[in-house]
């Protein structure tokens, strides 16, 4: 670790770790100094106990959390997609084992291929095919398309030697969010504030939203990592703030 | 003309139970929000109410809160929780007393929790929900609901699970405050197209989205975010105020940093000796905040001062008025625009108020206050504002929340896109069983079918996706979200082989407790 790299705010931060007295009060260079000196006054004593309860009797013992183990895949036929934003989609997907192997037999094809693909349009048409992969039994995929206001939906299907596709399974049909303001103007609009809408956006904020304040995300990171860089690292309970 | 204000409290908190440790550190949430948050701002409302000062306040108290605030075992950990304070609080009048500064705001501390004290034990009677219960019944709290276990409704796949979640929700709220709820915070504020018919479904008359969930809506909405729409079935959208919440939220120009606060993180549970501070912080000698806190913001250096709660008191006032003001000359404003009063709609979450910016409560009883005074602005609560204007303009929605770039990113991203598989599978299997089963009589499979339906509600928080994201409490969310899938999973292995082990299903019953009235037949 060179100190002498570090920003006053590092440099505080590890005075805190280490629990230096005074260092609230202190500059840049004198943290610098009192940092230099614990630690190697660390490297001759026990390096951690510094700042942690001596032991006793009455502590909890450490146990390691309990592991709970779960599938990766079900074993069922499935395709589903959900929006992320308007640019931006998301599609997991799984064939069945048995699935490909009726497939394989069906189709007198040991090599198969599975191709993942997404569609747009509206709630009634088949749609139009947006995008398509090669893929594999099962995984997920992050696709951007910018449809706003479309239905998008995804399918997952079979794809025998000789290149003929076969449909799977597909998602349900999504309406992607859009990112502006609508063209669709109903008259009432006119006849109630007319062309004052525009100002009326503009008091809504319109022109600021790219900036948007987000709910409590921000302040919940800015803490958070305030205190993962502070809690010390013993206990088998998590040790950070949160909501 | 004149315009109504309203404002929103989002109150939430994950189900945090863990009676399998003496201490457990995520508890903590809960105990430091009712001290913080929950019990300060019912007594601003008290005091407002022996003021004479009318108020009027929307607040949705999301059924796993309400559960753990009625739950025994955790409220009995709060008021040891509450007695600790006090006790180190007394230590520290003592250690502080050859400092003026620091020990008045040590007195401060002492008073402020035997204040919380008394008022939990009088006015409360043990029973956080009963101050919320009285400010309904006088009519200044409208309270509302919110997803069962604040599922992340829009990646739900599909509508079993989201009438799971809001017919729950409604049955909890209506068990807890005796009427059923007449609006929804929807969980992460995130609305897809379509959720409308399921709230209707319940007898939900409105729920809120954020700026762009109305501004982007079509046909254009006639008076931005003015005014509530609605959506074709009938139920009102309320959109969110920019500038009314960024006065709040943003970190630059925002009141909470102001430098004569309470600053958040100098806490003495890092600051002080740690043989000292042992009893009041992690038993295993891990540093937590203890909520005593001496210092003020003072500014962006490192170096903070002690902090003066009078002069932090009139900075509440002082804000309060700017922030009155400001709505005042928006709404006068809006007056030369539109032709009807404009509504602001001013959304939080709760927490903020008392837990990240202590003075929080104060300054909300404050802009009350001001308000009062001002002949240009009324508070009002959503049922109040559609009793005085019934026509609004009917649009559909944009899909939208109310997290980091205002769509669903936050909870659907590389970090934790995994879970939704889980989760979907979950619900269609519990779909499937409820319908299997809906009519058996046979007590394990009743309860283990009940448990499982807890499983998957608990492993539905959109908490766990949050926390996966934000990067910090990525071990236990992660941990939560797996062992809710496996014990679903366990679960449904003794349903479908008639495997009658009652002790795995007592210790999750004990353990995943929350809900005891749940019914699977909810997904059936």
């Amino acid at each position: 670790m060179n100190l002498s790299e570090m920003t006053k705010k590092e440099l505080y931060r590890l005075a805190v770790e280490l629990n230096l007295a005074n260092r609230s009060k202190m500059t840049k260079e004198e943290l610098e100094q009192a940092l230099d000196k614990a630690m190697s006054d660390n490297k001759t004593h026990s390096s951690t106990e510094q700042h942690k309860v001596h032991p006793s009797p009455v502590l909890p013992e450490k146990i390691s959390p309990p592991e709970y183990p779960i599938p990766d895949r079900y074993q069922i036929d499935t395709a589903v997609l959900l929006p992320v934003n308007p640019r931006k989609e998301y599609v997991y997907w799984e064939v069945a084992d048995n699935t490909v192997n009726r497939f394989k037999v069906q189709h007198e094809s040991p090599e198969i291929s599975f191709v993942l693909k997404v569609f747009g349009g509206n709630e009634t048409d088949s749609g139009e095919e947006l995008a398509s992969v090669r893929v594999g039994r099962y995984g997920n995929w992050f696709f951007d398309l910018y449809v706003p206001d479309k239905m998008i939906w995804a399918e997952i299907g079979l794809m025998d030697n000789k290149g003929n596709y076969f449909a799977v399974a597909h998602s349900r049909k999504v309406r992607m969010p859009s990112d502006k303001i609508s063209e669709m103007i109903d008259e009432e609009t006119w006849m109630t504030v007319g062309e004052k809408i525009e100002d009326i956006y503009r008091l809504s904020g319109v022109n600021e939203l790219d900036s948007a304040v987000p709910g409590s995300v921000r302040i919940f990171q800015e803490v958070m990592r305030f205190l993962e860089t502070n809690a010390s690292s013993s206990g088998t309970t998590a040790k950070r703030e949160g909501r | 003309m004149s315009g109504c204000w309203m404002l929103v409290l989002h109150s939430h908190l994950p189900f945090v139970k863990h009676p399998e440790f003496d201490y457990f550190l995520e508890e903590h949430w809960l105990y430091e929000a009712i001290s913080e948050t929950y019990l300060p701002l019912l007594m601003n409302m008290k005091k407002l109410e022996e003021e004479g000062v009318p108020f009027r306040v929307t607040v949705s108290v999301t059924p796993p809160l309400a559960d753990m605030l009625s739950d025994g075992m955790l409220m009995q950990r709060f008021e040891k929780y509450l007695d600790r304070l006090i006790e180190l609080a007394n230590k520290e009048k003592e250690r502080t007393s050859g400092d003026r500064a620091q020990n008045r705001v040590a007195w401060m501390y002492l008073e402020r929790f035997e204040r919380l004290k008394e008022f939990y034990h009088g006015f409360l009677g043990r029973n956080v929900l009963n101050g919320y219960k009285y400010f309904m019944n006088k009519g200044s709290l409208e309270i509302i609901t919110c997803g069962f276990t604040h599922g992340f409704l829009p990646l739900m796949n599909g509508d079993n699970a989201v009438r799971a979640q809001i017919e729950l929700a409604v049955k909890s709220h209506e068990k807890k405050f005796g009427t059923p709820p007449k609006g929804i915070w929807l969980p992460e504020c995130a609305y897809y197209a379509g959720l409308e018919k399921v709230l209707a479904d319940y007898g939900i008359r409105y729920f809120f989205v954020d700026t762009h969930g109305v501004l982007y809506a079509k046909p254009r909405p006639r008076y931005g975010v003015y005014a509530p729409v609605y959506t074709s079935n009938g139920v009102a959208a309320f959109g969110r105020d920019y500038y009314s919440s960024k006065q709040v939220w943003s970190s630059k120009e925002g009141y909470p940093g102001d430098t004569c606060y309470r600053d958040f993180y100098r806490d003495i549970g890092y600051d002080l000796d740690s043989e000292y501070i042992a009893p009041y912080i992690s038993p295993d000698g891990t540093r937590v905040f203890t909520g005593m806190k001496y210092h003020k913001i003072t500014g962006n250096s490192e170096h903070k001062e002690i902090y003066d709660p009078e002069a932090a008191k009139s900075k509440t006032v002082e804000h309060a008025a700017h922030f009155a003001a400001e709505r005042e000359k928006q709404i006068k404003e809006l007056n030369g625009l539109m032709d009807r009063k404009p509504l602001v709609v001013s959304p939080y979450d709760a927490e903020l108020f008392g837990h990240w910016w202590f003075e929080g409560p104060d300054f909300l009883a404050n802009v009350f206050r001001e308000i009062d005074k001002n002949p240009e602005i009324t508070a009002v609560t959503p049922m109040e504002y559609l009793a005085e204007f019934p026509t609004n303009q009917m649009v559909e929605v944009n899909p939208s929340s109310w997290g980091d770039k205002g769509y669903y990113d936050v909870w659907l991203n590389s970090g934790n896109e995994w879970i939704y598989r889980h989760l979907h599978f979950m619900a269609d299997a519990m779909v499937s069983l409820a319908r299997m089963h809906s009519g058996t009589k046979e007590d394990f499979l009743n309860r283990a079918l009940n448990q499982m339906a807890r499983e998957l509600f608990l492993a539905q928080s959109s908490d766990w996706a949050f926390l996966m994201t934000t990067e910090t409490a990525t071990e236990y969310s992660v941990r939560r979200t797996k062992e809710h899938i496996h014990n679903f999973l366990r679960l449904r292995e003794l349903v479908d082989n008639r495997d009658f082990d009652y002790d795995f299903l007592m210790k999750l019953e004990t353990k995943n407790s929350i809900f005891p009235e749940i019914d699977f037949r909810v997904y059936s």
